[in-house]
């Protein structure tokens, strides 16, 4: 058995381990809050940067990018856990969020946080939790990724000591996290006791033998529910409820983690467990995807334009872009491979997005002291690069050119059509119009609303604007050099 | 009857008697104790099923520690009678609830009644044993068992850092 | 099956000694019932208070600490019951779960959770 798969999973456990005792291994450097949380953060990023390179310098199919030190075998540990080229792709960008979180984090956690260790360590432990979620080739393995994610968040929401908000959003979502575990595993117990099987490969050729319709109905059942159970990590529709409440009360860099690498993981479940499908299965669950779609959509979009608070109004256009991504799964589910790519073209440009949006949040609502969008009334004037940027993301974000999120949506439509499924696409780009009337609500407040208050802002410090510069062209290299990152996200889709 | 039939009725009876008592208590800590009854119940089922690890299991952590576990909190919290609030449409709610769980329950009761025999591989004879599940849980899953650890590392880190903070 | 039979056994002698204790009690004890005789038994001491008393936060501490342990242990159950069959890389196994486990330990050590302060 060849060990080296695991290296970057275990990078990321020993740079937990090690930061978690960072309140000691720091303490006499330095004691200044500022310092330590500089210190702590620069170990965790070094440690996320060498398990992206050992990832990157993993030999796969065609990638090509850096000359092979390890070959490593696609599947290991009895097949509980692979590392084909998908596998690698997820990881990849799950590690990019993570460290983007990290980098806008320092500012906010001196502030507010004060168990810096244990922080970082537990973004860490989340972090392998989704590396985990995307290797997982086996029910049990996967239940136990998305827990260690969970749980991870859980804990992570409750951080901002002396807010209230906050520990009512790591209650909440810990019932919610706690019931739609309990409804996945009911799921996949049903999904083990027809078959007999764990492992993904073998239950997708199992079972296509039942004859009795009785037995498929309960397939189904034990499917709906495993997509109910994983539906929650994305926060599509039916599940979302969590989502506003949970992104508004946690710590603003653990929304952004919760809104981009909590949801690639999920993303990265989903498509595995729906590899297992054959057709005559599939082509129900196509029609449950559109519909999901459909209404993750619309009804994220409908409830963002009433919102008032930034980070609620994140949670709703989080959920919107649930929808969108879920069309993307529409052509993994009917084997069109080479369509399916989309979702991990937009998976990445939406963690630079994302991040942008982010950043700036943080950087203001540090000055604003709120984050209600009319504090926001402005700041263009104080600070005027970090509202250029975060205008750029929230028009990516809303899918118009001359962004990544423009390229990305475009290929998820297409992929759509290509499909059968044209209406679907329509009715995404009405959503994406739907969508355009809020992101340009916030720059306008940024713009054109004048400030009642004088404050003073400080430069942002070197995290949120290195963040800041790196979402920036990222989305612009989506845009304009699109050609490689497709064919990457390509290669690594026929890997699934 | 088989004396199995007859000792699988007596368990699950006594379960869902216990369950539904158990969701019916108005104070925590009578729900709890009915809890515990559930638990136990349950073991017995497992027993049936000569799933011996399960069995000791659910008897050891369910019924042992984590009961302990529930009744502490209550005990912490320390909750009177008055400080519980007033349980609002109950019967509307458990209705609805039922009502969409039916079809679901229908069709899975159902799938029992066309089960032949011969369907479905019968499992070995040693399946369940602590043996067994050690063979399983050290060779097939020893990738998830590992990651077991990780996810009881990260329990205990949220122990200390949420309930550290409050002392 | 058959061994649930001893434990059925157990579980039917558990249940019969008390029971027979009790009711042999009632046949044979003198009844005069006094108001200090029915009272509560706390200790010997006159009650007093509720028995509603608040526990002390720390002691959740510890059965939460307690239950991460417990759940370890009874992993090393089957482990040890079928470690014959397995070999090195069982020990291998078992240590990395162990090593793992113990860093959150000497977290909990170092971070003062076991302190009774």
């Amino acid at each position: 058995m060849n060990y080296t798969v695991f290296l970057p999973e275990i990078l990321v456990l020993i740079t937990a381990s090690i930061v978690l005792f960072g309140e000691w291994a720091f303490k006499s450097i330095d004691n200044s809050t500022e310092k330590k949380v500089r210190n702590i953060g620069f170990v965790t990023l070094l440690g996320m940067f060498a398990a992206l390179g050992v990832l990157l310098s993993f030999e796969t199919t065609g990638y090509g990018l850096i000359t092979s030190f390890f070959s490593p075998e696609t599947s290991t540990f009895y097949s509980s856990f692979v590392l084909d080229s998908s596998a690698i792709y997820f990881k990849i960008i799950i590690l990019i969020s993570s460290i983007l979180t990290v980098l806008i984090s320092f500012k906010y956690v001196s502030d507010k946080i004060k168990n810096v260790g244990e922080f970082y360590a537990l973004i860490c432990m989340a972090t392998l939790g989704g590396m985990f979620m995307s290797s997982a080739n086996e029910m049990i393995s996967m239940y136990l990724g998305i827990e260690l994610i969970s749980i991870s968040s859980y804990i992570l929401c409750c951080f901002n000591k002396d807010h209230n908000k906050s520990s009512e959003s790591a209650l909440k979502y810990f019932i919610v996290g706690g019931l739609s575990s309990a409804i996945l595993l009911y799921g996949f117990s049903l999904l083990f006791g027809l078959t007999g099987f764990t492992q993904f490969p073998q239950l997708a050729s199992t079972f296509d033998k039942f004859t009795a319709p009785e037995l498929n109905a309960i397939f189904l059942i034990g499917v709906i529910m495993s997509i109910a159970g994983l539906g929650y990590k994305i926060a599509a529709v039916p599940f979302h409820a969590w989502a506003p409440d949970v992104y508004e009360g946690a710590p603003t860099p653990i929304t952004a983690f919760l809104s981009i690498t909590s949801k690639i993981a999920g993303f990265a479940a989903i498509s595995r467990f729906f590899l297992i499908f054959n057709n005559s299965m599939s082509e129900k669950l196509v029609v449950l995807v559109a519909v999901l779609s459909v209404l993750t959509m619309c009804i994220g979009n409908f409830l963002s334009l009433a919102q008032k608070n930034i980070k609620r109004l994140f949670a709703y256009s989080s959920i919107a872009q649930a929808g969108y991504l879920l069309m993307g799964l529409i052509p993994l589910l009917m084997n069109r491979m080479d369509d399916s790519a989309s979702i991990l073209f937009y998976l990445t440009a939406y963690i630079f997005m994302n991040i942008g949006c982010f950043a700036a949040i943080i950087y203001f609502s540090k000055f604003t002291g709120s984050t209600d969008i009319e504090a926001f009334a402005g700041v263009a004037k104080k600070s005027p690069f970090i509202a250029f940027v975060f205008s750029c993301c929230l028009i990516s974000l809303a899918g118009l050119p001359p962004f990544g999120g423009f390229t990305g949506k475009f290929y998820l439509f297409v992929g759509a059509v290509n499909s059968g499924y044209t209406w679907l696409a329509f009715v995404g780009a009405v959503n994406s119009v739907i969508s355009l009337y809020y992101y340009v609500k916030i720059i306008k407040t940024m713009y054109f609303v004048e400030s009642t208050k004088d404050i003073k802002f400080e430069l942002p410090n070197a995290g949120i604007l290195t963040a800041v510069i790196l979402s920036l062209a990222g989305i612009l290299i989506l845009f304009l050099v699109p050609y490689p990152f497709i064919q990457m996200a390509k290669m690594s889709a026929l890997g699934l | 009857m088989a004396a199995n039939t007859i000792f699988f009725m007596i368990f699950s009876l006594v379960a869902i008697i216990s369950g539904f008592v158990m969701i019916t208590r108005r104070h925590p800590l009578s729900a709890a104790l009915s809890l515990v009854v559930t638990f136990i119940s349950l073991a017995g089922l497992y027993g049936l099923l000569a799933a011996k690890l399960l069995f000791i299991i659910q008897i050891l952590v369910y019924a042992g520690a984590i009961m302990t576990l529930v009744i502490f909190s209550i005990m912490l919290l320390n909750v009177q009678e008055e400080d519980l609030p007033a349980e609002e449409r109950i019967i509307e709610r458990v209705s609805i609830t039922t009502l969409i769980l039916l079809p679901m329950i229908y069709i899975i009761g159902r799938s029992f009644t066309v089960i032949k025999d011969g369907q479905f591989p019968e499992v070995s004879q040693d399946f369940g044993t602590i043996h067994s599940v050690g063979m399983f849980l050290f060779t097939t899953y020893s990738f998830p068992f590992e990651v077991i650890s990780i996810l009881l590392l990260i329990s205990l880190l949220g122990v200390v850092v949420l309930a550290k903070r409050r002392i | 099956m058959e061994s649930f039979g001893r434990i059925g056994f157990m579980l039917f002698l558990a249940f019969i000694v008390p029971t027979i204790a009790l009711v042999l009690s009632r046949f044979l004890q003198p009844r005069f019932v006094t108001a200090s005789k029915i009272q509560t038994y706390e200790c010997g001491i006159k009650p007093y208070g509720s028995a509603w008393v608040q526990f002390n936060i720390r002691y959740y501490i510890y059965a939460l600490i307690f239950v991460v342990f417990d759940i370890e242990t009874v992993f090393l159950y089957p482990w040890a019951v079928a470690f014959k069959g397995l070999g090195l890389f069982a020990v291998i196994e078992m240590f990395l779960f162990l090593t793992i486990l113990l860093v959150g330990f000497a977290y909990a050590w170092k971070k003062g959770a076991l302190d009774w302060h």
